[in-house]
């Protein structure tokens, strides 16, 4: 174990070594990068986290008896999507030196839950759970700058396809998602020759737009959130 | 074959339901009975069912009376999900009550039955289920009105009518109600969420000209439109006290983005149940001891229905899956 921690931190410690040369020499370490990006791939695999996003509230009601009189309320009750853990394979064309195109593939494991409250019979509160596993498929365009202190920013705008599978597979919701954000990726390893040319660490978050999939609203198919992602870089 | 027929009365009450139906509610929201080991659901094979009006009475004419029940047959068929439909045949001095083969509409002196509005019979041939005729009649013990906004202390002809075009059709009691007890043993309805709850609006509401997603799904499992069961899906189930399945718990499946509350019962007993007719989602589930109205207003007296336990949600959102069925879900309750 002991080894390995080591290892890391010599890298570490190159990769700032890298960037303080990278912003005492910042055309010259463009010109590298510009060399050896155009034309290049990166493939990136990691973990996301999906913002919890509230589903709306509404209360179960009957007509009452008494004409035009307001609804008699069953029950009340909220819902909402969790937050969410998951899954993402990103892979990337550099275009030009700072312009790449990427496909992303996601998969996210979420639960819906809908808390019920003041049954009119007393009946107990309860929150009511199903598992929603959503998958997102999608087309981006990331524009890349300079790296600064070590850290390589870009921005990323795209759109995709949205698949969310209920609980035991038996009901699919469909949808677009749009998505724009920001990050920076950490670059650990130097420029080198070869089918595979270095490694690095690439975080970044997103608002993310769902147009369609799931939803308990009927005049609200358009739910905004977040997503944060961080996923293990390979260039080549 | 000889072909053997039986009589099925449903009513709807003022107040509180007195007469049962001979035959058990074989399924959820809809008539039916065993006949040799297997379940018949009654329903209409010959479409349009075909109809008399009878007598008026004070303050509502025949002719009133013909509007108000052709109004209540044009709702039940203007359900885009449903395939059933009548047709106004003419007037006729029959009585409801007479076994002609004359579908009659018409009211009718009851005062025997001090707490039935009305009330519909229908025979059907009892191998098949197939309803071969259906007289309705409402009670001159009561006060009527075909007002178009309804007359203070008068019952609406209207909705009364629409649940027993309801009956006609083929459709049991819903009990997504609720009442409260009063003198006398009687009940009075506080809020229903289906035309075919037994228990009806008080005299000058007029509420109940409407029908609720209870029912739509009811006529639209009878009488299923093309595609309409590949449209929706249902929840199947099991409800159990102390690990044994209870018999006639009602279970109501609320869909949050629609709003529909849809109900049936747990109609074996090993606590089986099915709602079917939903719009494909998660659904909210809630089970109660069938406590709003008399038992009789929905099973036969002889069946065993179990009250004594405590109401409670599921703790899962049920999924019903569009043309399917859900996963079996189980929902403990606990005794009272």
């Amino acid at each position: 174990m002991r080894p390995r921690t080591r290892g890391r931190g010599v890298r570490g410690i190159r990769g700032i070594v890298l960037s303080l040369l990278a912003l005492g020499w910042p055309a010259v370490a463009t010109a590298q990068a510009a060399a050896s990006r155009a034309g290049s791939f990166e493939l990136a695999i990691g973990g996301v986290w999906t913002s919890p996003a509230s589903l709306g509230q509404d209360d179960a009601t009957e007509t009452t008896n008494q004409s035009g009189g307001p609804p008699f309320t069953l029950f009340e009750a909220s819902s909402e999507i969790d937050a969410g853990l998951g899954m993402e394979a990103r892979l990337g064309y550099y275009l030009t030196p700072r312009i790449a195109i990427e496909g992303g593939g996601m998969v996210v494991w979420q639960q819906v839950s809908t808390h019920v409250t003041s049954d009119v019979e007393g009946l107990p509160d309860v929150t009511a759970v199903e598992d929603l596993t959503e998958f997102v498929v999608d087309g981006a365009v990331a524009i890349h700058f300079n790296p600064l202190g070590g850290l390589a920013p870009f921005v990323r705008a795209g759109a995709g396809y949205l698949r969310q599978l209920h609980e035991g597979a038996s009901l699919v919701d469909e949808g677009v998602v749009y998505h724009a954000g920001a990050g920076a990726t950490w670059w650990l390893s130097s420029p080198r020759r070869g089918f595979f040319k270095r490694w690095g660490l690439r975080g970044d978050a997103r608002v993310v737009i769902r147009d369609g999939g799931f939803t308990l609203e009927d005049d609200d198919d358009v739910r905004i959130g977040a997503v944060a992602a961080g996923a293990l870089l390979i260039a080549f | 074959m000889t072909e053997r027929f039986q009589r099925v009365l449903a009513a709807s009450l003022a107040t509180l339901l007195v007469v049962g139906a001979p035959l058990p509610a074989g399924a959820y929201l809809k008539l039916g009975g065993r006949v040799d080991g297997r379940t018949v659901q009654l329903r209409w094979e010959r479409l349009p069912a075909r109809y008399f009006i009878g007598q008026g009475t004070a303050n509502v004419t025949a002719a009133q009376l013909e509007g108000a029940v052709n109004r209540a047959f044009q709702s039940w068929q203007d359900v885009p999900t449903a395939t059933f439909a009548g047709t106004f045949v003419g007037f006729t001095s029959a009585s409801p009550s007479d076994d002609d083969g004359m579908t009659t509409i018409g009211f009718e002196g009851r005062p025997d039955l001090d707490r039935v509005l009305g009330a519909t019979r229908i025979l059907t041939n009892e191998a098949t289920g197939e309803i071969v005729e259906a007289d309705i009649f409402l009670n001159t013990t009561f006060d009527w009105s075909a007002a178009s906004g309804g007359e203070a202390g008068r019952f609406d002809v209207d909705s009364i009518a629409l649940h027993e075009v309801g009956h006609l059709l083929g459709l049991g009691h819903s009990a997504i109600g609720e009442t409260e007890l009063q003198g006398a043993g009687r009940r009075r309805v506080i809020a229903a969420e289906a035309v075919m709850f037994p228990i009806a609006f008080s005299a000058g509401n007029i509420e109940g000209r409407t029908l609720r997603a209870d029912d739509i799904a009811g006529v639209s499992d009878i009488y299923p439109e093309g595609d309409f069961r590949d449209r929706t899906g249902s929840i199947t189930g099991r409800v159990t006290k102390n690990g044994t399945g209870i018999f006639g718990a009602h279970v109501v499946a609320w869909n949050q983005r629609t709003g529909s509350l849809i109900g049936n019962f747990s109609l074996s007993n090993d606590g089986t149940f099915t709602i079917a007719g939903l719009e494909p989602g998660p659904h909210v589930i809630r089970v109660e001891p069938l406590d709003d109205g008399e038992i009789t207003s929905f099973f036969s007296e002889s069946a065993n229905v179990d009250i004594n336990f405590l109401g409670a949600f599921h703790d899962r959102l049920v999924i019903a899956p569009r043309g399917g069925g859900s996963d079996r879900t189980e929902i403990a309750v606990r005794p009272k």
